[in-house]
């Protein structure tokens, strides 16, 4: 009996689940390199360390949706950290500190937004200035030095705080977010506004959406999400270094989602597939370090795994006219 | 006087049971007039087609009752006797008119149901109740006999489930009005009757529907009255029994007599390209023809005809079917991408030359020789003195308006980058040229100059194949011309036989029964 291949099924299944068997492959390949890897606290490690990345995927994953590449991500992580630990340390109610610094995030959300929307600028150099204008803010209020907390308060307990043995606490709310993320898109109007206009405009403003106020939201919620990662990041380090270490999170943010889109339903930008991107860079993370690897080089390793993903996405975008978004450049 | 006027239109609006009505609208834009004092009206529950030829107005008569085109430079509009202004969308959504696009305007990864009630979910406690919607999908779904989950995503279906998930979202909004633009384009003939019986059933409950197509049978099959627009005029609203198929195509080209010159081409002997057998799926269906040196032929097909897919496959754009074959100087060809068919000198202009024929942030000298470098190359490197001279002597050729070789194309005016585009084919020296839509956006005066220069070409023996849906001008221009239909050749006409209205009765299925 002839056994007939459908050629575009094959390429299909590459597209879709390509990254995941690389994926396990990965996993397979450093627990046999190192024998702690495997460990459950090892992973809950991974997993701890994964909030952060996480959560300011999340928030790139709507911004892309309504076609803006947001390079200020890392920048507002990084500020608000800082932000953060210098309320604390003034003296401000801890509550009040955070609810603050999620504000200044979504207000860096709504420049970007503004900028991009209103004053239609492409959003990628949009957000570029306001990376560089964050950094500037940063540097200024820092002046060069890191703010310690004293990390005896209960602010600590965010980052760092384990509820029983095993379960840490920057995990639940990185679950809650993921839970809030999902159901937003969901089940909530303006999430269901922020996927119909990325993936067609035009019927999105026939449908009677106004548009230009769907994408600003998007760029808030994603000001947002980095704001949170920098307050988790905060409490864990017990401060802030002044150094803008948080701009190498386009890099790993990009990834993530782009090993998201790739994954789930052809080319769809989805927070799940975000959230499995991201674990995909902390386990990669996480292991490349095993292996005392470079920083370096594993940012080299992080660049090529990147290419391999747009590549798998432009294949299948020729072959089955696959959408992430609006693409954004 | 006028206010007399007013109020005897709305006592026989309510006498004569009619929903829509619009009077003396005239809209402009930049350079034409779209419409110009236009009167129309809409019966409730019939089904009232729409006709004309391209550029005629249709779009904008249908665009300015859904909002689109507001504010209009003249005219009232009334709504069931009541005057009323529609300024946006919503409006027209509001009072019962829905409409569905030529451009589909479904989101392809969301599942039915949130594409039908994109905009207007209905919310408990600012949640989305996902039940009470599915349920309003799967009866709206029975309506257009779709046998579809409402959890399907719109991804997964095939075109004519996608037009009747559109019409189902038309039906959500409760429309008293639903008008469809070309909504058999792509459709098997089972499908258009399936689509048939869905308009019946619905004019059955009182909606009233707006029926645009070329396609004479399906008028006569389906539609009450019909109204005849010509150069955004209405000539005229007839009962569909009172005239005859002939009688609306006179109508629609309003007898125009034109003057044909064409150069006469000699050698019918040796076709150049001979093209055999080439069918898609639905829209191809054995298309053969053959293509003479020297000669300008036409394909004239209206939308859904197949007529540009004819053109993307002779180029490799699009896979060529296995039993079809496309013979070049009786040597068979087996073109299966774009750079072959330049290789064996055949070249095509895109109908959407914006997007695939120019590259708008380069010069025109850039432009016109990037098709074949080579030609102003020595031993791999671009002379910049021989390419001056071959891009001036196209500018000067062509009739160019530009300030130089390095202005930018963009720009330059739609014609004068169509002249661009054509004289970057001239530098590849091909010798088959196909253009699709060649004066596509194109001013009066540049149109001519463009069959100017397409004479000047088939004088010098290339052949040139025209694929458009301008039929005045193909009937003006070429030796010969193929008349398609649903996908295949219906006739074909000499130069000295062509008329417009011939022409045009056949594209528009105007021979069958």
């Amino acid at each position: 009996m002839k056994f007939r291949v459908n050629k575009k099924q094959i390429i299909d299944y590459i597209i879709r689940y390509g990254v995941l068997v690389i994926f396990i492959i990965m996993v397979l390949f450093f627990a046999l390199q190192s024998q702690s890897f495997v460990k459950p606290s090892n992973w809950m490690n991974i997993l701890k360390h994964s909030v952060p990345i996480s959560l300011i995927s999340l928030g790139l994953t709507f911004s892309m949706l309504v076609g803006g590449l947001d390079m200020s991500i890392g920048a507002i992580y990084s500020f608000s950290a800082v932000i953060c630990s210098g309320l604390i340390v003034a003296g401000m109610p801890i509550i009040l500190a955070i609810i603050s610094t999620i504000i200044v995030g979504l207000f860096f959300g709504l420049f970007n937004g503004f900028a991009a929307v209103i004053l239609k600028i492409p959003a990628f150099i949009a957000t570029l200035s306001t990376m560089f204008i964050i950094i500037g803010l940063q540097s200024l209020y820092t002046h060069g030095e890191r703010i310690d907390i004293n990390s005896d308060t209960y602010f600590s307990f965010i980052g760092r705080g384990y509820l029983g043995r095993f379960l840490a606490f920057s995990v639940i709310i990185l679950l809650l977010s993921i839970c809030f993320a999902y159901f937003f898109t969901k089940n909530i109007k303006t999430g269901i506004y922020i996927y119909a206009t990325g993936f067609n405009l035009n019927a999105a403003i026939i449908a009677g959406i106004s548009t230009n106020l769907i994408k600003i939201i998007a760029f808030i919620i994603c000001g947002g999400f980095c704001a949170l990662a920098g307050i988790i990041q905060a409490s864990n380090l017990s401060g802030a270094s002044a150094s803008s270490a948080g701009i190498s999170f386009i890099l790993n943010s990009v990834v993530a989602v782009f090993i998201g889109a790739s994954m789930f339903r052809k080319g769809n930008l989805s927070i799940i597939g975000t959230i499995i991107g991201s674990l995909f860079v902390a386990v990669l993370t996480n292991g490349l370090a095993f292996l005392e690897i470079s920083h370096l080089s594993i940012q080299g390793i992080k660049g090529l795994i990147l290419i391999i993903v747009l590549i798998l996405n432009s294949i299948g975008k020729k072959k089955f006219k696959y959408h992430i978004g609006q693409m954004p450049v | 006087m006028k206010t007399n006027d007013n109020k005897t239109s709305t006592s026989t609006n309510l006498l004569n049971n009619i929903l829509v009505e619009i009077k003396g609208v005239t809209k402009k834009f930049p350079g034409v007039i779209a419409l110009k004092d236009v009167n129309f009206s809409v019966k409730k529950s019939e089904v009232h087609a729409l006709i004309g030829e391209n550029g005629s107005g249709k779009s904008t008569l249908i665009k300015t009752l859904t909002g689109l085109y507001y504010p209009v430079d003249n005219g009232k509009f009334y709504w069931e006797g009541k005057e009323i202004i529609i300024k946006k969308p919503k409006v027209a959504q509001d009072i019962g008119i829905s409409c569905i696009y030529q451009e589909r305007q479904l989101i392809p990864f969301f599942n039915i149901t949130s594409n039908i009630f994109l905009g207007r979910e209905i919310v408990k406690n600012h949640i989305i109740d996902k039940r009470t919607m599915y349920k309003n999908t799967q009866e709206l779904l029975k309506l257009v006999a779709l046998e579809c989950n409402p959890n399907d995503s719109i991804h997964d279906l095939n075109l004519n489930q996608k037009l009747k998930v559109e019409i189902a979202k038309g039906l959500a909004k409760n429309p008293k009005l639903l008008i469809l633009d070309e909504p058999t384009a792509i459709l098997s003939y089972k499908e258009v009757e399936d689509l048939f019986n869905i308009i019946k059933e619905l004019t059955t409950k009182g909606i009233s529907i707006i029926y645009v197509s070329h396609r004479l049978d399906e008028i006569y099959k389906i539609a009450d009255r019909v109204s005849i627009l010509r150069d955004g005029k209405m000539i005229g609203t007839y009962n569909i029994f009172e005239v005859t198929k002939e009688q609306i195509v006179q109508k629609m080209t309003g007898g125009k007599k034109i003057i044909q010159k064409v150069p006469k081409f000699k050698n019918k002997e040796n076709p150049i390209l001979h093209v055999s057998n080439i069918s898609k799926n639905n829209l191809l269906k054995g298309i053969s023809f053959k293509l003479f040196e020297g000669e300008i032929l036409g394909i004239a097909g209206l939308v859904g005809s197949g007529s540009e897919e004819v053109g993307n496959i002779i180029f490799g754009i699009e896979e060529i079917n296995e039993d079809g074959k496309i013979h070049l100087y009786n040597k068979e060809l087996k073109i299966n991408s774009t750079s072959k068919a330049l290789k064996n000198k055949i070249a095509l202009l895109p109908k959407d030359r914006r997007e695939d024929g120019i590259f708008l942030n380069m010069s025109v000298g850039n432009n016109i020789t990037l098709a074949n470098l080579k030609v102003v190359s020595k031993g791999g490197f671009i002379n910049h003195f021989l390419e001056r001279r071959i891009v001036k002597k196209f500018i000067d050729l062509l009739l160019i308006k530009t300030s130089g070789l390095l202005q930018r194309v963009k720009y330059l005016s739609g014609g004068n980058q169509q002249k661009v585009v054509i004289a970057k084919w001239l530098n590849s020296n091909a010798k088959v040229f196909i253009l699709i839509e060649p004066t596509h956006g194109i001013d009066v005066g540049a149109k001519s100059e463009i069959f100017n220069l397409i004479q000047k070409l088939a004088i010098e023996g290339k052949s040139i194949i025209i694929i458009s849906s301008e039929i005045e001008e193909l009937v003006k221009n070429c030796n010969r011309i193929l008349v398609m239909y649903k996908g295949k050749i219906v006739t074909e006409f000499n130069q000295k036989d062509a008329t417009i209205e011939k022409v045009l009765l056949y594209s528009m299925g105007g021979n069958e029964d």
